[in-house]
């Protein structure tokens, strides 16, 4: 064999090897930096399958165009350019919310399958997404019959965390009455209080925890006097407005109604409960302006 | 090398003369711009879709490019220009090398245009400038003309003239998803250095997310490697090849 047949040969052999080498590592360093990439479809369309889900996307809106409504006819049809088009692109946000929220009423178990695909997805675009929960929550406590409402408390949780402290008021009360309703509590003002007692037990006492609802306990005045005033007597309200105005009594909160109370106050201004006074004169019981009482010279303590 | 670098300048020169290429660059950068009209129809994707559009245009262009190398070679085979040109001091390897740098220039001249083109359209029509993971995503593209030009040219060498574009346009087609491939025994074996990916160079998928620049500076590398074992591969098999 010729000495530059040789070469050939050595020299083919090293690029192979080289090539099989580098080519794996770039595979997987593609795969980690793109998650989804391995959830694309394998039909091989010379690498533009974002291309392709882009014109399956404007076909479907132009099909959607063309239904009065989606029902049992044409579900079917609908989850199926659906499917095609997040085969296609998994990451298409918008056509799986959109979709998701069109299939709500027809398929509400479908539109939840296509969110949680998404939800799960590695991708750093939508591990972040919020909105994709929340819509499976909303889903399975709106649409679907039975509500799930722990499963919808679990994905509204899950949208609140991925909000970035900060979430959406809408998300928070979702997730309260639907954490609420999964404990079997029928009325929207109790379940409310209910979660919101839950997340701030977590806050106070030993544990001494993060919650993921800001303003924890305003929310949870608010929910407690909405409560005390449309279930007046109940016990378990009773019971959480005496445990909050004791855990918040150097809020200045009246014990009864949970209302807060300013300086010299001796009475709720709101219920007319005694109140434990503060900000006044040892000596003169005047409010105090400053370090000194305004009306007899005495120094504050 | 001066040999090498004749048969390329004479290769680029000849493409980047026609006036017709800069007429479909023209054409592709008006269908680029079409895109920001499609934001009723896409439901507000319009930027999405002007992305894609671009990168989907530059591929077709460079994979246009490089396909006229299956034109070309065997042409000057059958016409007797190779052999005029390997009379002088030229070898067989040397003229490959050449027509394969050629067409690399130009589908990476072109390549640039095109992307050029499409940042201008994009800012003018979005107001965003050059975003890095965009920019990286079109230079993929134009470093993909590498190893395509490798299919190329091996594939003009090993096929007969009438079948070589139509079988290059199809593999480099289906070497967009080889990796599918790379899980079954043999193809696990010579994935990468015998079986080309051309998807390593796609992210198109992803152009929002930022492939980064060791990963463009690594994929042009395999692409050379590549192109080093393919070559050396023509190179072989032209060395046992009769010519007119």
């Amino acid at each position: 064999m010729k000495k530059t047949v040789v070469n050939h040969i050595i020299i083919m052999a090293i690029a192979i090897v080289a090539g099989g080498m580098l080519a794996k590592t770039l595979h997987e360093k593609q795969i980690s930096t793109i998650p989804s990439k391995s959830a694309i479809s394998g039909v091989p369309i010379g690498g533009f399958h974002k291309f392709a889900s882009d014109v399956k996307w404007m076909l479907f809106i132009n099909y959607m165009g063309s239904l009065q409504t989606i029902n049992e006819d044409n579900k079917d049809e609908v989850v199926k350019r659906l499917e095609q088009i997040i085969d296609l692109n998994p990451n298409f946000e918008q056509a799986i919310h959109m979709g998701a929220m069109s299939l709500s009423n027809a398929s509400p178990d479908q539109a939840v399958e296509f969110l949680s695909r998404a939800i799960a997805s590695e991708d750093p675009t939508l591990k972040k997404n919020w909105k994709l929960p929340f819509l499976a929550g909303f889903i399975l406590m709106h649409y679907k019959q039975p509500a799930q409402y722990s499963e919808a408390a679990r994905y509204f949780r899950m949208a609140l965390e991925r909000s970035e402290g900060k979430p959406e008021d809408y998300v928070i009360n979702s997730y309260l009455r639907a954490r609420g309703n999964a404990n079997g509590i029928k009325d929207a003002r109790l379940a409310l209080l209910d979660s919101l007692v839950f997340e701030w037990k977590k806050t106070s006492g030993d544990l001494m925890e993060t919650t993921i609802i800001p303003n924890i306990t305003e929310r949870l005045l608010v929910a407690a006097q909405a409560a005390r005033d449309s279930h007046p007597g109940d016990e378990k309200v009773t019971a959480i407005v005496t445990e909050v105005s004791a855990t918040l009594g150097d809020k200045h909160i009246c014990s009864s109604c949970l209302h807060s109370y300013g300086p010299g106050d001796n009475f709720c201004a709101h219920c007319g409960n005694k109140v434990k006074p503060y900000g006044q004169c040892s000596a003169c019981k005047h409010v105090l302006k400053g370090n000194f009482c305004s009306n007899c010279g005495v120094k504050a303590k | 090398m001066n040999e090498i670098m004749a048969i390329a300048g004479s290769t680029w020169r000849r493409i980047l003369r026609m006036k017709v290429v800069y007429f479909l660059i023209v054409c592709v950068w008006i269908l680029i711009g079409s895109a920001m009209n499609y934001d009723i129809l896409s439901l507000g994707e319009e930027k999405e879709l002007m992305i894609d559009v671009s990168l989907l245009l530059n591929t077709i262009a460079i994979a246009l490019i490089v396909i006229s190398v299956t034109f070309e070679i065997p042409r000057e085979l059958h016409e007797g220009a190779a052999a005029t040109m390997l009379t002088k001091p030229l070898g067989r390897t040397q003229y490959l090398v050449g027509k394969f740098l050629g067409s690399v220039i130009t589908a990476i001249i072109i390549g640039l245009i095109i992307a050029a083109g499409f940042f201008v359209l994009f800012y003018m029509v979005f107001g965003e400038p050059l975003i890095i993971s965009l920019l990286q995503a079109h230079l993929l593209i134009i470093a993909s003309s590498i190893p395509m030009t490798a299919i190329a040219v091996l594939f003009s060498m090993i096929l007969p003239e009438m079948i070589t574009p139509i079988i290059t346009a199809i593999a480099l087609w289906f070497s967009f998803s080889t990796s599918h491939l790379a899980k079954y025994g043999f193809m696990k074996i010579i994935y990468g250095g015998v079986l080309p990916d051309l998807d390593l160079f796609n992210f198109k998928s992803a152009a929002m997310i930022t492939a980064g620049w060791s990963y463009v500076a690594m994929a042009a590398v395999w692409g050379a490697i590549f192109s080093v074992f393919a070559l050396t591969l023509s190179s072989l098999i032209f060395r046992f090849k009769d010519i007119k």
